[in-house]
C-alpha cells in the first residue's frame, strides 16, 4: 500500500526496510506478526557481553557516515565504566538525506527494538531520541510507538530539536542540543590515534547512534547474524539504503547490498539515470560535503565503504558517506551548485568555531560573486586556497572541512567552469522545463 | 603529578603531566596565540588558533593545543610552514569582519587580537564583506561593540563560570551568531549589574567590549603600571595602577600570582579610587587652617601632656603606619583601640570562589599582627566608646582613611582634645581640634597590607595627595622624629622586622616582597600583548613611589 516513490526491485536487497510496504507495519502488534520483537527476545536473554560479542561477530558498522564498528563502541562504553544513556541521532542534516527519519515513520518498532537492543548491551536505562522537529510525521510515529510498548527496564524520550544543525558534526552535537538546545559540537581533545571519546551527557556517559544503524541490530538479533552472512563486502556487511535525490528519472530510497554494483548500477540502474537527452553531468555521493565529485567516467567505483576509507585497499578514495546520493545533469552549473552548497552550510554553521563561521560566509560571498561574473581572479585564488587549507583538524567538527573539501571537490572537477566564470558568467544553458532546474537537491 | 618530558621543535620540555598543555607552552616562552582561551576559564578550542603540530606514530596533525593535556613523550611543532599556513588562514578569517582601524581603536597596543595580527599575519587579506554589527549597551560602564566581536565567547563563559549571573549568551548561528543578553537590554535595567562586571573589559581579546569614554583616555603605551594592592577590602586582589600625564588612569587586576584571586577584580577594586568625595584639602588648628608645623607642634604637646591618652588606629592604616603609630602610643602612654569596617551583610562569594570579604579594612589582619608583634594591649571600639562616654579620656588621635564612609561610631564631649588624620572631615569628629588630611589608601599609600588570608603584600603609591594633604606615613614619621625627616616606609619596616621574633614580619624585608609581587609574568592574559609589552620593557611596571 505504502510505497516509496521510486523503488524499483531490480538489485534490492531490503534489510533494514524490510517489511516496509506492510499495511499498519508501524503498530505493535502488526510488527510482532511479522517477526518483530523476536531480536530483543534474544538480545534479553543474553549477558550485555555475550550481546557485545554476538554483535561484534556480524561486522556491523554505524551508518551515519563515520563507518565505526558498533561493537568497538560498546566496548569502549563498557571499558568506561557505566553508561547512562543512549541516544538515537535523528537529526539528519545532510540535505537530501531522508532515511531515518523514513525510518522512523514507517519502521518506529524497528527502531525502537534496535534502541532497546543497544541500550541493553551498554547499560543505558534512558534513550534520547534527538529528532529535527521538523520531522512531524516520524515524531508523531515515534511517539505512537513509544506509547505501545512501554515498559519499565528502559524509559525512551522524544526530544524534538530546530535547526538547521551542522553537518559531520560528531556525537557531541546531540548532547549538546539536548542539554543546551544550542547545535554546537563540543571540541574533540582525544589523543593522536585514539578513537574520540563517548560524549557525556548531563555529565554521564552516553552512547549516541545513527537510527539506521540501531535498524539492523532486530534483524541481525532474530536471525543470529543470518542476514550478513552472505554479505558481498567483507569490511562494511549488509546493506545499505541510499537516498538518491536531484536530476534523475527516479529518486528515491534504494536498499542495495554493500559490495555488490557500483554507482553506476545505482544512479543509472535504480534510479534511471538521466532524463531524455540529458547526460549525467557529476554525482555527489556523500552529499554536500563529497570529494570528489563523481564526473560519468567516475561512476564505476564500486559501492563498498570499505574500498573508499582506506586507500590502501584499492585505488579509489575520497568520502563515502551516509547514503545522500545527489545528481546533477549537464543543465546544472557547478559554480552555482558550489555557491548553493556553500550558502547550505554558511546557514547551517552554528558559529562557534572560527574558520567555519567565517570561512563558509565568505566562500558562500565569494562564489555568489563568482556566478554572477563580478568576481576578481583573486577571488578564485582565495577560494581555491581556502577550501585547500580548512582541513579537518583546523575546524572544530567536521562541518567546516565538509564545506571545504565539497566545494574544493568542485573546483577541481571543473576548473575550466570555474575559470570561465571570471570572464562573462556561465556558458551552462539550463533547462527551465524543470521546476527547479538549478537545484540538486531535494527536500524530503 | 610527575613531571615527564616532551618534545617542543625538537627542544626538550620538562612538564607536569596532567598539566594544560597550552599554557605549558605559554609558561615556556613560546609565542602561541589563543584569542579565545583564558587561564581561568572553560576551553571551547573555537579560534582554532593554539595550533601545533603533534608527531604521532601514525602520521602528523594539527591539534589545538588549549583543550590538551600533556602526555609523556608528546612530540609537538610550532615553527612548522603547516602550523604557520593553518594560522595564516585563520587570521585572514579573524580579519574578514573585524574593523581594521587599530589606529582609533580604545584598545591599540594591549589588544590581543592585535598581537596576533601583527605577529602571524602577512599584511594580505580577503577581507570583502560589509562590516555590521552595533553598539549595545550591557550595563552602566560597559558597551559591547558587536562589529569588533570575534565571538571568542571569553565573556559568556565568565558570567557563567566566575560570576554565576548567566547574563549573556550567544543567539543566532553561523554568521549571524552575536553576543547577546539573557535578559534583553534597556536604559532602565542593564543586564550586568553585578559586582565582577569590569572584568568582562579585561577578558575582551578584540576591544569588543569597552567602557564608555575609554576612547578619551591616553593609550597603552603611554601608561605606567604601577603594582599595589586593593583596598576595597581583606581580599588582597593584587591590582595594578595604570598612570598617564600624572594621573591615575585606571586600575586593573594584576592577575600574575598565585597570592591573587584569579586574573579578577570586583568593580568596588576597579573604580573604587574614583570615589567622588569633598578631601580635606589642608590641616586646621580649632576650624583654622594652618600649617603642618604648627599642627604636629600642636599634636605632640598636647598628646604628651594628657594623663589619659588614647590612639585610636584604623584598618585602612599600613603596618608602617600602625607601628610608628603604636610607638608614638608607647610614647605618649596612650592606650590603643582600633576600628573595624564589618559589612553586616558579612562575604559576598561567587561560584567561582571569588569573595569580596565582609571585612572592609584592607589591613584589618596587619592591625593585629603589628600589635602583637609588639606585644601590645588592643581595645575595641565598645570599648573606647565606654571610655569616651565615662569622660575618662582626656586626648585622643583618630585615624580614618576610608574612601567609601566607613568610620568609627563615636561620641565626643567637649573637654576632650581629638587629633583626627583623614580624608574627609568625619562626622562624628565635627568639633575636632586638630584635623589632619591624609593620603588615600587606592593610590596615595605605601606601605604593605597583611590581607585575610595573612599574606603580606606590598602597598604602592602611584600619586601624591591633593594640596596640602600628606601621606600618612608622613605626618607619622613627623610627629615621630620631632620634624622633617629621611625615614621610609621601608626603613620602618626594618625595625618591625626587627623587633618581631616570629609572627608574619620576621625575616622579611622589602628586596623580597618585591620579588614576590613583581608583575609582568607571562601567564597574565597567556602571552597577550600587554605582557609582551610588559616583558619588553616597553611598559615599565616598577616601584612609582621609589623613583619619586
Amino acid at each position: 500500500m505504502l510505497c516509496l516513490p521510486g523503488i524499483a526491485e531490480m538489485d534490492e536487497r531490503r534489510i533494514l526496510f524490510e517489511g516496509i510496504d506492510i499495511p499498519d507495519i508501524d503498530r505493535a502488534p502488526t510488527y510482532a506478526d511479522h517477526g518483530g520483537f523476536e531480536g530483543l527476545r534474544r538480545a534479553q536473554s543474553m549477558s550485555p557481553l555475550a550481546l557485545t560479542d554476538a554483535v561484534a561477530a556480524t561486522g556491523l558498522r554505524g551508518r551515519g557516515g563515520a563507518w565505526r564498528l558498533v561493537a568497538d563502541r560498546w566496548r569502549q562504553a563498557q571499558a568506561h565504566g557505566e553508561t547512562d544513556y543512549l541516544i538515537v541521532d535523528l537529526l539528519e542534516s545532510d540535505p537530501g538525506r531522508f532515511r531515518d527519519r523514513k525510518l522512523a515513520e514507517r519502521q518506529p518498532h524497528r527502531l525502537l527494538e534496535g534502541a532497546r537492543i543497544a541500550a541493553r548491551a551498554v547499560g543505558a536505562a534512558t534513550v534520547y531520541t534527538c529528532i529535527d522537529s521538523a520531522a512531524v510525521r516520524a515524531r508523531q510515529s515515534l511517539l505512537q510507538a513509544i506509547e505501545e510498548t512501554r515498559d519499565e527496564s528502559v524509559a525512551i524520550h522524544v526530544h524534538p530539536v530546530a535547526g538547521p544543525f551542522p553537518l559531520a558534526a560528531g556525537d557531541s552535537l546531540v548532547v549538546e542540543l539536548i542539554e543546551s538546545g544550542r547545535a554546537e559540537p563540543r571540541a574533540q581533545d582525544h589523543a593522536y590515534g585514539e578513537a574520540p571519546q563517548l560524549p557525556r551527557l548531563f555529565d554521564k556517559q552516553a552512547v549516541v547512534h545513527t537510527a539506521s544503524t540501531l535498524g539492523y541490530l532486530p534483524s541481525l538479533l532474530a536471525t543470529a547474524g543470518e542476514v550478513f552472512q552472505s554479505a558481498s563486502s567483507s569490511w562494511a556487511p549488509g546493506t545499505q539504503a541510499f537516498c538518491v535525490s536531484g536530476l534523475v528519472r527516479r529518486p528515491g530510497l534504494y536498499e542495495v547490498e554493500l559490495g555488490d554494483g557500483t554507482v553506476r548500477d545505482l544512479v543509472e540502474g535504480l534510479a534511471g539515470g538521466a532524463r531524455t537527452e540529458r547526460a549525467i553531468k557529476f554525482v555527489l555521493h556523500a552529499g554536500y560535503g563529497s570529494f570528489p565529485a563523481l564526473l560519468e567516467q567516475d561512476l564505476d567505483r564500486p559501492l563498498d565503504p570499505g574500498l573508499w576509507a582506506d586507500p590502501a585497499a584499492g585505488e579509489v578514495s575520497g568520502s563515502f558517506g551516509g547514503g545522500s546520493v545527489l545528481v546533477a545533469d549537464d543543465s546544472v552549473c557547478a559554480v552555482h551548485t558550489a555557491q548553493r552548497i556553500a550558502r547550505s552550510f554558511a546557514d547551517s554553521s552554528c558559529g562557534k568555531c572560527l574558520p567555519c563561521r567565517e570561512g563558509t560566509n565568505w566562500l558562500a560571498a565569494a562564489l555568489g560573486r563568482l556566478e554572477q561574473g563580478e568576481a576578481e581572479a583573486s577571488d578564485l585564488d582565495w577560494i581555491i586556497e581556502r577550501c585547500a587549507t580548512l582541513t579537518p583538524d583546523l575546524s572544530l567538527c567536521g562541518h567546516g572541512s565538509s564545506a571545504a573539501a565539497g566545494i574544493g571537490a568542485l573546483c577541481g572537477a571543473f576548473a575550466d567552469e570555474f575559470a570561465n566564470h571570471l570572464d562573462g558568467g556561465c556558458s551552462v544553458i539550463k533547462d527551465l522545463s524543470m521546476k527547479v532546474p538549478d537545484s540538486i537537491h531535494v527536500r524530503y | 603529578m610527575t613531571t615527564v618530558t616532551i618534545q617542543v621543535d625538537g627542544e626538550a620540555l620538562e612538564a607536569e603531566e596532567g598539566s594544560n598543555l597550552l599554557m605549558v607552552l605559554l609558561d615556556a616562552g613560546h609565542v602561541v596565540p589563543h584569542p579565545c582561551f583564558h587561564p581561568d576559564l572553560s576551553a571551547p578550542a573555537s579560534c582554532r588558533m593554539c595550533l601545533a603540530l603533534e608527531q604521532g606514530l601514525g602520521g602528523k596533525r594539527l591539534i589545538t593545543t588549549c583543550n590538551r593535556i600533556v602526555v609523556p613523550g608528546q612530540r609537538l611543532r610550532l615553527q612548522d610552514p603547516q602550523v604557520e599556513s593553518a594560522r595564516g588562514g585563520l587570521v585572514d578569517d579573524v580579519l574578514l569582519r573585524h574593523p581594521p582601524q587599530c589606529s582609533v581603536c580604545e584598545r591599540t597596543g594591549e589588544c590581543e587580537l592585535q598581537e596576533v595580527i601583527s605577529e602571524q599575519g602577512d599584511d594580505t587579506t580577503r577581507a570583502t564583506l560589509a562590516h555590521s554589527g552595533e553598539r549595545v549597551e550591557l550595563g552602566p560602564r560597559l558597551v559591547l561593540d558587536r562589529q569588533r566581536c570575534i565571538l571568542c565567547t571569553r565573556c559568556v563563559r565568565f558570567e557563567a563560570e566566575i560570576s554565576g549571573s548567566h547574563g549573556l549568551t550567544v543567539s543566532g548561528s553561523g554568521a549571524d551568531a552575536v553576543i547577546d543578553t539573557c535578559a534583553g537590554t534597556s536604559e532602565q535595567q542593564h543586564p550586568l549589574r553585578h559586582e565582577l562586571s569590569g572584568n568582562l573589559l579585561d577578558l575582551c581579546p578584540a576591544g569588543a567590549l569597552v567602557e564608555p569614554g575609554e576612547q578619551f583616555r591616553p593609550p597603552a603605551w603611554q601608561m605606567t603600571g604601577v603594582s599595589s594592592v586593593c583596598p576595597g577590602c581583606a581580599s588582597g586582589c593584587a591590582t595594578r595602577t595604570d598612570m598617564a600625564a600624572g594621573k591615575v588612569q585606571r586600575v586593573k587586576p594584576r592577575g600574575d600570582g598565585e597570592d591573587t584571586q584569579g586574573y579578577w577584580l570586583c568593580d568596588t577594586g576597579r573604580y573604587g579610587w574614583q570615589a567622588e568625595i569633598k578631601r580635606l584639602q589642608a590641616p586646621e588648628l580649632l576650624g583654622q587652617v594652618v600649617q603642618w608645623d604648627v599642627v604636629l607642634a600642636e599634636v605632640a604637646e598636647r598628646m604628651e601632656q594628657a594623663r589619659n591618652a588614647a590612639v585610636l588606629l584604623s584598618p585602612y592604616q599600613s603596618n608602617e603606619e600602625i607601628f610608628l603609630l603604636a610607638n608614638l602610643a608607647l610614647r605618649w602612654k596612650a592606650d590603643l583601640f582600633f576600628w573595624e569596617a564589618q559589612d553586616p551583610d558579612g562575604d559576598l562569594s561567587f561560584p567561582s570562589g571569588f569573595t569580596i570579604s565582609g571585612q572592609r579594612g584592607p589591613n584589618h589582619a596587619g592591625l593585629a599582627a603589628v600589635t602583637a608583634a609588639l606585644q601590645l594591649p588592643l581595645g575595641d571600639e565598645a570599648h573606647l566608646a565606654a571610655l569616651l562616654r565615662d569622660k575618662k579620656l582626656d586626648a585622643l588621635y583618630a585615624v580614618g582613611g576610608s574612601q567609601h564612609g566607613e568610620g568609627p561610631q563615636l561620641r565626643t564631649s567637649a573637654g576632650l582634645f581629638l587629633a583626627v588624620q583623614d580624608l574627609t572631615q568625619p562626622g562624628w569628629a565635627a568639633d575636632a581640634s586638630v584635623v589632619m588630611p591624609c593620603g588615600s589608601c587606592w593610590t596615595e599609600k605605601d606601605g604593605t597590607f597583611i590581607d585575610r588570608h595573612q599574606r603580606l603584600q606590598r602597598v604602592r603609591a602611584a600619586i601624591q595627595p591633593p594640596a596640602e594633604a600628606r601621606a600618612d606615613f608622613w605626618i607619622l614619621a613627623a610627629l615621630w622624629h620631632g620634624g622633617p625627616n629621611r625615614d621610609s616606609p621601608d626603613q620602618a619596616f626594618s625595625r618591625l622586622a626587627r623587633s618581631s621574633a616570629e609572627g608574619p614580619f620576621a625575616g622579611v624585608d622589602y628586596g623580597i616582597l618585591e620579588h614576590q609581587s613583581s608583575p609582568a609574568r607571562s601567564v597574565a592574559y597567556g602571552g597577550g600583548w600587554s605582557s609582551h609589552l610588559q616583558r619588553r620593557g616597553l611598559i615599565a611596571v616598577e616601584d612609582h613611589a621609589k623613583r619619586q
